[in-house]
């Protein structure tokens, strides 16, 4: 047994295309969550600015206010911490209150109630304290490592399973005396041994980016100290935590390779195992999705989404078992286990007992049958998008969008509710009247500050009572909130009146801004970089890919290969057309939905960002401007990689060099380097840095 | 048909691969024979304009190619030494694409790819994927893709490599039989796959043309020139090491040598007809 175990596995381990699989599977979870923390709207470089103040002994009330998502979730992961024990103490009374009351609840309430009495009572000596970690939070939750780790057991039970069946192994070694039962459980663990590698490598990666972009964190502090997870009764530090919940991990992972191996031993080839794949995943989410909805827990908990949920799964609950209170955690525990036991019996035993013949996808049948013969542009598609799989990137590319922006939400604080109000009122031409307005309000807040000057010298004095003083200065308060807004409108207000473009106009800038890049770029430079990944994977399949084949001198010498040059031009550019909408489209559409995208036709210099731009351009102009550099910029990376693939004649070495040329740099650019920012095509990729430098 | 090669050179840095090659072929095959690096592969690519010459030029009925080169193209069927076809695509999707590139005729593209499925007996495979398929049956797909569109010249490169005896017999039989009114030229170095087929061999040596004659009158210089003899097997491989073996065959202590020279020294040495292996032994070295 050992021996086959060990066979298995190094099929899997010695494979050198497989291992090459699993480290750039790696590298890309490292890039989707350099991507995910810098696409998020909490910004890592404020979160560790504050992070460090406060640890560094400071109070709270010593930072100073910023009005970002950073500051908010700070200041949530503080005020958790400190207000733990009343945390607890509540919930000791609530589920004292539950008991007291016993009349009214039936069986399983008042043992809820007493069980979370003794949970609760237990917790009381547990300090939390403040430790900054979000970034864990991030690290031990981020889904992308999910579906990267599924996908790396699906290659792996391809290459041990149905490539076996492909070549009549299976049949041949079920003939022998350990080639049927024994035989199918050393595949399952091979598989297992392989996925769980990669597993904590990318657990592991994933701490480690997430301390990086973060910042450090204090590993003794109790699990409760994360904000997520102060509701966990388990009595453990984020160490352990972190060694429990990737523990946790594997029993999923183990549930996933048996459940797919399953399903990969029923298969009769490949195309089966990926509809069985797809259904085992689409009923996990209905479960999950019914589950939730419908109130129904249990089918909740034991839903993968569920299951590789950590602050969902360690979070405190009680199922009611027969009116007993029992901890959900081990309830699903030992349902998981249970479940890997039986599913790897049934694996074994539908191995030993299932005919193992691969029956080959027969695309039509009937050989008289008038077969319809396809024109070259169809045939080359189908060879590019299906043959070489390029229509896989295309469809993560339209998962990944979808889950970014599905989930994507307005980030708007009060300060941009004033702006709005204010510029929507005085929106389109300058006019005297406007600009009047806009002093008459900055007069009226100094008049404001005046007013709360009097009223704090007439409360010194004893003339007023508290009551009042607390009333007039709430008053005065909530309208000096415009204030900051308002600022920002005047500032704005008196760049159009000074400039000297001619026909400005007064817009609500916000939305345009996003579109022009975002603070720093950083929208420009995520966006580009899922083009460029795009880019390389795709155009290296489409152009070297043939030379795999050493079909070109057949293919050099037919009539019809200029056509097929001109027909691969198309695919290419409808490729990256596509791949294009599908990255900066939803973009618009989020930005158009969110702040609203107007005055289009009005002078780009309308907007302060856009001061550099002369000439009477339009934003409608300029907006197209940049997306026809950014095109020129791709479409330049396209006949670049051409030309290497042409060279090298290997798709991974073309692979290697265009990572090496193009997304390193823009990679270095994301991650804050700004020294990058000339480096290679970037500037031309972001399009709105490069016109701010030559307009 | 008459395609007329005329001092075909081509150069690679400062070794010549084929030097001032010059031949004309008709209706026929031919077999191209030569020992690795003898220019088989160049002189092919060259006849399907994969690769310039860097001296000479080839004509097509008295027109150089290079002045109709998308007609030549739609005359040529080739098959290139290797057996690694689109592996995704099932046998008929491999012959369509082919056949749109070389211009077939939708209408009847169709049926030419069931006939020539037919032909090399692929036709209950047509719709399996070619990854599927052992490497005879990739051979036979390569041989129908490069007779579809009824080419007028079809250039085999090694047509029977890595091919069982019986594949390799089927690959054979399969040229000959589609061999009408068309010039085939088929490169080998296995003797075996042009005796039998071959109107006249080419032998190519070092990039020169050694001879073009047909297999009769190649057998016939060497008639009167082998010789078959038992010698002491512990001497046996002194001989070899002095004459031109074709073979030797040990029979206990007495090994049976086939030797390719116009005198021998032996005891009782008998003449015995010659084949195109003791052809290729003289004009390219033994054992």
């Amino acid at each position: 047994m050992i021996k086959l175990i060990k066979a298995e596995t190094h099929r899997l381990f010695g494979n050198y295309k497989l291992l090459m699989v699993s480290l750039v599977l790696l590298l890309v979870n490292v890039a989707l969550m350099i991507i995910s923390c810098s696409v998020d709207d909490i910004s890592s470089d404020e979160y560790v600015h504050i992070k460090s103040k406060l640890l560094s002994e400071m109070e709270f009330g010593d930072i100073e206010y910023t009005d970002s998502e950073a500051y908010k979730e700070i200041f949530d992961e503080y005020m958790s911490v400190l207000l733990y024990s009343d945390y607890v103490e509540k919930t000791i009374d609530n589920a004292k209150g539950y008991g007291d009351f016993s009349i009214f609840q039936n069986e399983f309430s008042i043992n809820n109630s007493k069980k979370t009495l003794y949970d609760f009572t237990a917790m009381k000596n547990i300090t939390p304290k403040f430790v900054g970690g979000y970034g864990m939070e991030k690290a031990i939750s981020f889904a992308s490592t999910d579906i990267l780790l599924l996908l790396i057991i699906i290659i792996g039970i391809n290459e041990v399973v149905i490539k076996d069946k492909k070549n009549e192994i299976l049949s041949l070694t079920r003939a022998t005396s350990n080639g049927s039962k024994k035989y199918a459980f050393a595949k399952i663990t091979a598989v297992f041994s392989f996925a769980t590698l990669f597993c904590f490598a990318s657990y592991i990666s994933n701490i480690v980016m997430g301390l990086i972009i973060y910042g450090d964190i204090d590993f003794s502090a109790p699990i409760q100290s994360l904000l997520d997870y102060s509701n966990c009764a388990l009595k453990l530090n984020i160490l352990e935590f972190l060694v429990i919940n990737f523990i946790h991990r594997l029993f999923v992972c183990m549930i996933v390779v048996t459940v797919i191996s399953l399903c990969a031993y029923v298969a009769s080839n490949e195309v089966v195992l990926y509809i069985y794949i797809i259904f085992f995943i689409v009923t996990q989410l209905v479960v999950f999705s019914i589950g939730k909805t419908a109130r129904l827990v249990f089918l909740c908990h034991l839903s993968l989404p569920h299951l590789l949920n950590p602050s969902e799964h360690f979070g405190y609950y009680n199922y009611n078992l027969f009116n007993n209170a029992v901890s959900s955690t081990i309830v699903d525990g030992i349902i998981l286990l249970c479940a890997i036991v039986l599913l790897l019996l049934c694996s074994v035993y539908i191995f030993s007992r299932i005919d193992m013949e691969y029956k080959n996808i027969r695309l039509s049948k009937g050989r008289r049958r008038r077969h319809k013969v396809g024109n070259l542009f169809f045939i080359e598609s189908e060879k590019i998008m299906l043959g070489y799989k390029v229509i896989g990137i295309v469809l993560f590319l339209c998962v990944l969008q979808l889950v970014a922006y599905g989930q994507k939400e307005k980030v708007e604080n009060i300060n941009e509710i004033f702006y709005r109000g204010y510029i929507k009122q005085i929106e389109g031409e300058l006019t005297e009247e406007k600009i009047n307005y806009i002093n008459d309000e900055i007069a009226y807040m100094e008049d404001l500050k005046n007013q709360w000057y009097y009223w704090e010298q007439e409360y010194n004095a004893k003339n007023i009572s508290s009551t009042k003083y607390e009333y007039e200065v709430e008053r005065i308060s909530k309208e000096l909130d415009r204030e900051i807004p308002l600022l920002r409108c005047k500032k704005y207000i008196d760049y159009l009146s000074q400039s000297d473009e001619a026909n400005l106009e007064i817009i609500y800038d916000t939305g345009w801004n996003y579109l022009f890049g975002g603070a720093n770029y950083k929208y420009d430079m995520n966006n580009a970089m899922l083009v460029v990944i795009a880019i390389i994977i795709g155009v290296s399949f489409m152009y070297v890919e043939d030379y795999k084949y050493n079909i070109q001198p057949i293919m050099k010498i037919c009539k019809n290969y200029d056509r097929l040059k001109v027909v691969k031009r198309c695919i290419m550019h409808i490729y990256v057309g596509f791949v294009y909408i599908i990255v900066y489209l939803p973009e618009l559409l989020w930005v158009y939905k969110n702040y609203g995208l107007t005055q289009s036709h009005a002078n780009s210099a309308s907007i302060m960002r856009l001061e550099y731009v002369g000439g009477n351009l339009s934003i409608f102009g300029y907006v197209c401007l940049v997306h026809l550099i950014r095109l020129i910029a791709y479409y330049l990376i396209c006949i670049i990689m051409i030309g290497i693939g042409k060279k090298v004649r290997s798709t991974n070495i073309t692979i290697i060099v265009s990572v090496v040329i193009f997304l390193l740099p823009l990679l270095l650019r994301t991650l804050g380097l700004e020294v990058f920012d000339k480096v290679a095509l970037n500037s031309l990729l972001s399009g709105n840095y490069f016109l701010q430098n030559v307009l | 048909m008459q395609l007329l090669i005329d001092s075909l050179s081509k150069k690679y840095k400062t070794k010549y691969a084929l030097n001032k090659f010059q031949c004309e072929l008709k209706e026929g095959v031919y077999g191209l024979l030569g020992p690795n690096g003898a220019g088989k592969s160049t002189l092919m690519k060259l006849l399907v304009q994969n690769i310039s010459p860097s001296e000479g030029e080839i004509f097509f009925d008295g027109e150089n190619i290079l002045d109709i080169k998308s007609e030549y193209k739609g005359m040529i069927g080739y098959m290139p030494q290797q057996q690694e076809i689109f592996p995704f695509f099932t046998g008929r999707k491999f012959l369509n694409y082919m056949g749109i590139l070389k211009g077939i005729d939708k209408k009847v593209l169709s049926d030419e790819i069931e006939y020539m499925a037919d032909k090399v007996n692929l036709i209950e495979e047509l719709d399996n994927k070619i990854g599927s398929y052992s490497g005879g049956m990739k051979q036979r797909l390569l041989i129908a893709q490069a007779f579809l569109g009824n080419p007028r010249i079809v250039i085999f490169d090694e047509p029977t490599a890595g091919l069982d005896p019986k594949e390799r017999i089927h690959a054979r039989n399969l040229i000959a039989e589609n061999s009408k009114d068309k010039i085939i030229l088929i490169a080998t170095h296995v003797v075996q796959d042009i005796e039998f087929i071959a109107d006249e061999i080419i032998l190519l040596k070092n990039g020169n043309l050694i001879e073009k004659s047909s297999p009769a009158k190649l057998l016939d210089k060497l008639r009167g020139q082998v010789w078959e003899f038992y010698v002491d097997t512990e001497k046996a491989g002194e001989y070899i090491k002095n004459n031109m073996v074709s073979s030797a065959i040990r029979h206990g202590d007495k090994t049976l040598l086939r030797v390719v020279a116009h005198e021998i020294v032996a005891e009782n040495p008998v003449n015995v007809e010659p084949t195109l292996e003791d052809v290729y032994l003289s004009v390219f070295g033994g054992m």
